[in-house]
């Protein structure tokens, strides 16, 4: 059914703008983590994302082309980035380098706070365009049913 | 009746408008999509050439003594004329998809407030008679 169709779209990408928030914001939170279960310092972590053409997401109905489709977009995977470790000099820190050209430097993760803020506000805005679809949708339901009132 | 052929313009261009909101949805989620270009709807240049062929193959002949409706003189079939996707080549600009989502709402408000005119305002008028 066409107007579910697009709700459908936005709501896929509705979860997937959530879970790049969540991610940002233990990207965030863990800013300042120099050790984790691993032993190494927090890695930045970021979404990976990938279309998806579902049975019905198909536009073969309106466009008489079975090969046409609208896209929703979903989670492919979460990465972590491998950029080197940002180095900060602290003798005294318990997590302090002891040996290497590192001596006495604390190893910081590569997490730069005004990238992942901005990061941050653009999935906000995603965010907040897909809701805007879902609203459009809703309309143009709304409308459609009107036709046929009074 | 002549306002056949209006809805059935109305409908097409329906059509048109849901498929470019469906479309701008798909542009809108796959926004930050790595590879993903915008996609976009052809429909009215399809219809203006549709348009033109008829216009130029003459007049829409009105037979009196006992086939019902117009005979259409005009070449092609309405049918043929379809709302089509196509490709941008660029990622989607969320501003642009943005503005084209309140083109398409707008245009489908007044073509459902124009069909529901012709297609049961203007009947219901003739069934019941203008009200004083």
């Amino acid at each position: 059914m066409s107007f579910f169709r697009a709700m459908d779209i936005a709501a896929s990408g509705m979860s997937v703008e959530r879970f790049q928030m969540d991610l940002i914001s233990g990207n965030i939170a863990n800013a300042g983590t120099t050790k984790t279960k691993d032993g190494d310092p927090y890695r930045r972590q970021f979404a990976v994302r990938s279309t998806i053409e579902q049975p019905e997401f198909s536009l073969a109905g309106l466009t008489g082309d079975d090969e046409a489709y609208a896209s929703g977009v979903e989670l492919a995977g979460v990465v972590k980035d491998n950029s080197e470790f940002k180095y900060v000099w602290d003798p005294d820190h318990p997590n302090a380098q002891k040996k290497g050209q590192w001596k006495g430097y604390v190893a910081m993760p590569n997490i730069n706070i005004v990238e992942e803020m901005s990061n941050l506000m653009l999935a906000s805005r995603a965010y907040e365009a897909n809701s805007s679809i879902i609203e459009a949708s809703k309309n143009m339901a709304m409308k459609a049913l009107d036709m046929g009132r009074g | 009746m002549g306002e056949i052929f209006q809805s059935d313009y109305l409908r097409k261009a329906l059509d048109a408008a849901s498929l470019r909101k469906d479309i701008i949805a798909s542009n809108i989620a796959n926004a930050n999509t790595v590879g993903y270009t915008s996609k976009a709807v052809a429909f009215e240049d399809e219809l203006k050439n549709y348009l033109a062929a008829k216009d130029q193959s003459g007049f829409r002949q009105c037979s009196i003594d006992g086939e019902e409706g117009f005979q259409d003189a005009g070449e092609g079939n309405l049918d043929d004329v379809s709302p089509s996707v196509y490709d941008e080549g660029a990622k989607p600009d969320v501003n642009q998809q943005m503005a084209n989502l309140a083109k398409a709402q707008i245009v489908y408000a007044s073509l459902t407030q124009t069909y529901k005119k012709i297609n049961y305002d203007y009947v219901k008028m003739a069934l019941e008679g203008i009200q004083r």
